[in-house]
């Protein structure tokens, strides 16, 4: 389970710092950034345009990619990364996808939205109508399949942006 | 030889120093999100994931339609950075170089403006060190769909916060076409 204060601890951890002008994890992993609200958008935009499955696919895409390259680095590096690293929310945490809390029980696996802001920008920005969450739905099944080595494709229960208090996905 | 090794490590210690600097003063934060000068939230992820994104995303939705959503991504970006930094025309050759600094380490590339001519509506631009173009470069060579995404965001910050009117970049050279720099310009057209 991530701790709400884990990724401001990142910086000082020494997780996440600056080398080469860059932002990097880990001293390899180069970060890029953009705008909060503005990611809001691009992914309602692509969402409304191409369709939900679609944006999930998107989301599988990048949480998949994201979760590979942090595991190589972790294969490659074990005996100096943090182990909180090794668990699968704070991975999440890690590499900007928000922070979850992760349960698994037998073969059902469960992930709730503690914070991220971009689901909380749509909220704002789009309300009921917000496809957003589609998109974290899929990186969060990139994440399990990656670090679980199952095939995963998690089902929303529940959502922020339809009223409910968290957004919480299972499969 | 020593005096060498000495100024070296005091380059890096500084380097350090300035790096640590960057982190602690210019970003904070706050549950998941970075709050850029503690005022803009920031998301961020690794760049070869966002280079896949960007470049699949182009190719089954069209170049074209990905770059307009880019370009109203950058417009609200730009609104943000006007509002809470003031940063219009007048206000930004003086932070120039504070402001470089702070955009290439947040992944957007070392930014050289070659021309800036706001009177006449002229701009050239080179781009070096960009995490998400570099990685788009080795997993698409010159396939990669990437530049025109961060043209389009270029693009909407040039003319909001550099004054230059309907600014519509575009390439003359670029680093997956074996170039050294991206290059990106407006109204300029070379002989």
């Amino acid at each position: 389970m991530a701790e709400e204060k884990l990724f401001a601890e990142l910086v000082t951890r020494n997780i996440l710092s600056v080398g080469d002008n860059r932002l990097k994890l880990l001293n390899e992993i180069n970060i890029s950034m953009y705008g909060s609200k503005a990611w809001a958008f691009t992914l309602q935009e692509i969402g409304k345009r191409m369709g939900t499955d679609y944006l999930y696919q998107k989301g599988y895409l990048m949480g998949t990619a994201a979760a590979e390259e942090l595991a190589e680095l972790l294969a490659k590096e074990q005996k100096y990364v943090p182990k909180m690293l090794y668990e699968l929310a704070n991975a999440i945490m890690a590499t900007g996808f928000g922070i979850v809390m992760y349960k698994r029980q037998a073969d059902l696996a469960t992930v709730e939205v503690q914070h991220n802001q971009i689901i909380k920008f749509a909220k704002e920005l789009y309300g009921e109508s917000s496809v957003v969450c589609h998109f974290y739905r899929g990186v969060y099944s990139g994440f399990i399949e990656v670090f679980e080595k199952r095939k995963i494709a998690l089902k929303e229960e529940s959502c922020i942006c339809r009223g409910d208090e968290k957004c919480r996905f299972s499969g | 030889m020593e005096t060498r090794n000495v100024g070296f490590q005091a380059d890096k210690m500084f380097e350090k120093y300035i790096n640590e600097l960057i982190l602690n003063k210019v970003f904070s934060f706050d549950e998941d999100k970075i709050l850029m000068l503690s005022k803009v939230p920031f998301v961020m992820f690794p760049a070869r994931a966002m280079a896949k994104f960007v470049q699949t995303t182009a190719e089954e939705m069209g170049c074209e339609n990905l770059y307009q959503i880019a370009k109203q991504a950058g417009y609200m970006v730009a609104d943000e950075f006007i509002k809470e930094f003031n940063w219009a025309t007048a206000a930004l050759p003086g932070k120039m170089a504070m402001i470089k600094k702070m955009f290439e380490v947040m992944g957007f590339g070392n930014i050289n403006l070659k021309v800036w001519n706001a009177k006449d509506n002229k701009l050239l631009v080179n781009v070096t060190n960009h995490p998400v173009i570099e990685a788009a470069k080795k997993l698409y060579a010159d396939k990669e769909l990437v530049c025109p995404f961060y043209m389009a965001i270029y693009s909407a910050h040039l003319q909001k916060e550099l004054g230059i009117e309907k600014c519509e970049l575009i390439e003359t050279q670029c680093i997956a076409k074996k170039a050294l720099f991206c290059e990106w310009s407006y109204n300029i057209f070379k002989q």
